[in-house]
Parts: C-alpha cells; sequence; structure tokens
C-alpha cells in the first residue's frame, strides 16, 4: 500500500484538488468560482493554491478580461495522478 | 502521517461531494446562456405576437433565426481552438450541439405534423412541456436545479394553457421566457 499524499490529505486542499478533478481534463476554474465553493478567503485560497503550485500540482493563469485582472486554475497531469493515487490510498484502507 | 478507516470513509465523502458540486456548477456554467438565450427568444417573440399591430406571421421564424445564430455563437464560443487543445472533452462538441439542436427541431416539426398541431396554444404549451421534461431528463444527471428549472417550465406551460386565456401570449412570453432567463442567470451562480 503507498502512502498518503501529506500535500493533497489537508482538508481544503483536498476538497480543491476533488472540485478540479471534476472538470473536464484541461479546463479552468476562476479563483472567484473556487473562492465561493470552498467557503475560503482570498488570503487563505492563495495559500493553498500556492501550495499545491510548488509540486505542479495545479497550473494557475492569470490575466485580464478587460480592465479586471482573472486569475484561473486548473489541475495538471502530475496532480491527476498524484490525486487518483491518494484516492486509490484512501479506498484500499477502507477496503481494509 | 497514517489514516484510519474512519478517516478515510470521511476524506473520500469530502472528495464525492466536492466534485460532484464542481461538475454540477461546470455544466450549470455551460448551459445559462443558451437558457437565456431561449428565454428571451420566448420572452421576445410573445410580446410581439400579442402586442404587435403589425403583420405576425414572420415573427416566430425570425426570432428563431437570430436566437439559433446566437446558440451557434455561444458554441463556437465554448468550444474555441484554445479549449478544444486543452479539453479533449470539447473536440468535435461544436458538432454535437449542433446534430442535438437540429434533432429537437425535426423533433417539433415531426411531431406537429403528425399530430396535427395547428394552433397556437397548442404548440406553444406542447414546446414548454416538451423542453420542461427535456431539463428535467438532462437534470437527474447534471443536479437539482436543472430538475427545478424543467418542472417551473412545464408546469407553467400547462397552467397557462388551461387557465390563461385571452393574453395566453403574453403569460407564455414573460412566465415561460421570463422563467427561462431567470433559470439561466440563477445557474451561473455559485
Amino acid at each position: 500500500m503507498s502512502g498518503p499524499d501529506e500535500i493533497i490529505h489537508q482538508s481544503t486542499r483536498l476538497k480543491l484538488m476533488a472540485a478540479l478533478r471534476g472538470l473536464p481534463q484541461g479546463e479552468m476554474i476562476e479563483f472567484t468560482r473556487l473562492k465561493a465553493m470552498l467557503k475560503a478567503t482570498d488570503g487563505n485560497l492563495g495559500a493553498h493554491l500556492t501550495a499545491l503550485e510548488k509540486p505542479g500540482y495545479i497550473e494557475v493563469a492569470k490575466d485580464f478580461v478587460g480592465k479586471k485582472p482573472r486569475t484561473r486554475v486548473a489541475i495538471t497531469k502530475a496532480g491527476r495522478t498524484a490525486f487518483d493515487d491518494h484516492v486509490a490510498y484512501l479506498r484500499e484502507i477502507i477496503d481494509g | 502521517m497514517t489514516l484510519d478507516k474512519a478517516q478515510a470513509a470521511q476524506a473520500l465523502a469530502d472528495i464525492d461531494q466536492s466534485q460532484r458540486y464542481s461538475s454540477s456548477l461546470y455544466s450549470y456554467g455551460r448551459s445559462a446562456p443558451y437558457l437565456v438565450i431561449a428565454g428571451l427568444m420566448w420572452l421576445v417573440a410573445d410580446l410581439l405576437l400579442q402586442f404587435s399591430p403589425f403583420d405576425k406571421t414572420w415573427t416566430w421564424p425570425v426570432v428563431s433565426l437570430i436566437g439559433t445564430a446566437a446558440f451557434f455563437g455561444v458554441a463556437i464560443r465554448q468550444t474555441r481552438p484554445e479549449s478544444r487543445a486543452r479539453s479533449p472533452a470539447h473536440r468535435g462538441l461544436f458538432w454535437r450541439i449542433v446534430v442535438v439542436w437540429l434533432a429537437v427541431l425535426a423533433f417539433m416539426v415531426a411531431t406537429f405534423a403528425i399530430y396535427g398541431l395547428q394552433d397556437g396554444r397548442q404548440q406553444h404549451s406542447f414546446i414548454g412541456v416538451f423542453f420542461g421534461c427535456l431539463y428535467v431528463a438532462v437534470g437527474v444527471f447534471m443536479g437539482w436545479r436543472m430538475v427545478a428549472v424543467g418542472v417551473a417550465l412545464a408546469v407553467l406551460s400547462m397552467v397557462g394553457f388551461f387557465a390563461v386565456h385571452e393574453y395566453y401570449l403574453a403569460y407564455m412570453g414573460v412566465v415561460g421566457g421570463g422563467a427561462m432567463i431567470l433559470s439561466g442567470l440563477w445557474l451561473r451562480r455559485v
């Protein structure tokens, strides 16, 4: 049995990765939408995104729509693999 | 770090809930513009039919053409090359949307022809009930908001058919079209 992914397993990051994994491959979600979904603050969500960006689990894209700044987030291939491995680990625990 | 069965079960439940929520929101966000366009078509056409003093023969065909162009405009925007390159799910999506839309139109024309639904009230109410049921069916897979939209649409269409007479078209435009516009805006909310 492989071990848990300690970066992913933290409660907010787990929900964040699950939310991103629930989207079609390559699809990005806006920061504001993610914040509302997770009921997180700007600072809190930003910190968790940084923690997930460091190992390459997510990618963060920043651009402008007109004059408004926009931040979008997507799960990467490495992130999908790590998340799926973590879910498999959790299922192994349940199955005994 | 080691986890026990209860912790693992809780984590899996959180994952399932978050995935279903984000998947529903994604589908809602994709569907919302189509609902708003359909609602606007319905609202404008029926208000024109009810109150316009001019020839009304071409009202629905013209509104349908404009609406169909707007539908395809949204579909093209949602399946632009940038999206297709990133997401395999988007490849061929535009043509799937076109085929679904044409199939719905063909079904309507065939139904009217077979059952001889010439009366505007029958046609209007049938379209409302049909789309209502379609949204319920889609909502079963997509999320409860879509089911609520479908039920509202079908019920309001039936109420209009049986209970509203003099201002039937205005009722269908404002209530049916308005409900779809509000539903589209509601689907966009988190």
